[in-house]
């Protein structure tokens, strides 16, 4: 009988001991830092790599973000600004070839957005007052918007001559790039890159919300939640699959309130005004730049319209969010969505034309 | 086998569920908070001691109290005061920053955070 009763102890410590074990062995050895540049938080996740080597890293990737956030800031004294004067004034530019495939690339993911990504907008989100560290206090006239909207270049006639690196204006109306909506997905797919390139397979790269995931967590895929965009706390989560972008663009992320109206910073180049439809949208891509002009375009795409925007676009995975909480998804991102609310939300599942 | 016996290892089965909870569930409280100022090596703090703290940063001092297992921005030079409306910190790999003044708090824990990366 004592015998037994010893025997039950340790069957019982047994199985205590093996989940605290599973736990262990479940909690890989991430290397994680936070970081703070491209005026954000960086948070660098690395499998398997040593403290050292990830301090390193991550000085040189955020190194790399300051100088990148240095040549494209939309509104300080900068290298952004002498480009956007160059070609209001002469039409004309010559620019490294890194920059001029970097203002390529812009143009052609506008033009597959049908000009709802706008990467010429600044004038635009100056005037509502987010080139500003400080949120503005109200927003701005009517006629004020309508004057801007009307000095607004049309995209097809800003061009990248791939050959000379040189940039033509030949709108006759001034150009001020604003590269807000798609540099974050630039400046992760190269910190991704660098990754690479010091034999780091295994990582995601999460710059203000937004990341790129690669390889996995050792034995298991990469867990990311999805922070519901009206109250705390995450509101659906999926697996990574070797390689993937997930950008979200939210009316909660920059916005000020005025006369009990939220006005954020995603601008509708049609209206001029905030895109209002939809609360959130999600897409999941593979490379960070197309994901997160895709997550922009599709914001102002809104619930009408956004099916036609992500099939231009090339983008599959789409979850919306409106502003009652129902889910719009694709039946590609469907299968991989996993909601983490209760009660679950009101699902509709809309496949692409 | 008594029926003593037998109830024991009910009990031992019941329970496994509620360690599997414990170990598995959704909250991963934090043990310590790491600050971190723009271009600095993060300093640690133990959650469990309750202190104030002035951190200097690009505008100023900002104040962040440590209360209770928590963390939060209680202070601040910014003009948007964003990083105290975002509130107490408490479980591993929460975060929260005062971008303006360049200092971040982050949440570092023992144990498992439920996810590896959040997207927002």
């Amino acid at each position: 009988m004592k015998n037994s009763r010893i025997a039950i102890f340790v069957l019982m410590l047994t199985a205590l001991l093996s989940l605290s074990a599973c736990s262990n062995r479940d909690a890989p050895p991430v290397y994680r830092s936070q970081i703070l540049a491209f005026g954000t938080i960086v948070e660098l996740s690395l499998f398997d790599v040593s403290a050292a080597e990830g301090d390193k890293l991550s000085s040189d990737i955020r190194n790399m973000m300051e100088a990148f956030h240095h040549r494209w800031h939309a509104w300080e004294n900068g290298p952004l600004l002498a480009l956007n004067h160059a070609l209001s004034q002469s039409g004309h530019s010559r620019l490294s070839a890194d920059d001029a495939a970097l203002i390529a690339q812009s143009l052609t993911l506008a033009k597959a957005s049908g000009g709802l990504f706008h990467p010429a907008l600044g004038k635009l989100i100056a005037l509502w007052g987010f080139h500003s560290n400080e949120l503005p206090q109200s927003p701005p006239s009517k006629q004020a918007i309508d004057a801007t909207l009307a000095m607004l270049p049309a995209l097809d006639q800003i061009s990248v001559d791939s050959n000379s690196n040189e940039i033509y204006n030949r709108s006759g109306k001034p150009v001020y790039f604003d590269l807000g909506g798609f540099a974050k997905g630039v400046i992760i797919d190269r910190s991704i890159e660098v990754l690479r390139q010091h034999g780091v397979n295994n990582a995601i790269v999460n710059a203000g919300g937004d990341l790129r995931a690669i390889g996995a967590a050792g034995e298991r895929p990469w867990r990311i939640g999805i922070r519901h965009p009206r109250d705390f706390g995450v509101f659906a989560s999926l697996t990574i699959k070797e390689d993937e972008s997930v950008f979200t663009s939210g009316d909660y992320e920059r916005y000020f309130e005025y006369e009990g109206r939220r006005y954020h910073h995603i601008i509708d180049p049609r209206s001029g005004a905030p895109a209002d439809s939809v609360a959130s949208v999600t897409v999941l891509h593979h490379d960070g730049a197309t994901a997160d002009a895709a997550a922009t375009a599709l914001f102002i795409a809104g619930t009408q319209q956004w099916q036609r925007v992500a099939k231009a676009m090339g983008i599959e995975h789409v979850m919306i969010i409106d502003k009652n909480n129902k889910v719009l998804i694709t039946p590609e991102l469907a299968q991989r969505m996993e909601y983490e609310v209760s009660p679950p939300p009101i699902i509709e599942i809309h496949a692409l034309p | 086998m008594t029926r003593a016996d037998l109830i024991i290892i009910v009990i031992a089965i019941a329970a496994l569920p509620l360690f599997y909870w414990q170990l598995w569930g959704p909250n991963y409280p934090g043990t310590d908070v790491d600050i971190i100022v723009a271009g600095e090596k993060p300093q640690r703090h133990s959650l469990l001691r309750n202190q104030t703290l002035h951190i200097h940063g690009r505008l100023g001092d900002s104040i962040v109290a440590i209360k209770n297992g928590k963390a939060a921005f209680i202070g601040s030079p910014c003009p948007n005061k964003q990083c105290i409306r975002s509130g107490w910190l408490d479980d591993n790999g929460e975060t929260s920053a005062c971008l303006p003044n360049g200092i971040m708090l982050s949440v570092i824990g023992d144990g498992i955070a439920r996810f590896d990366s959040i997207n927002f």
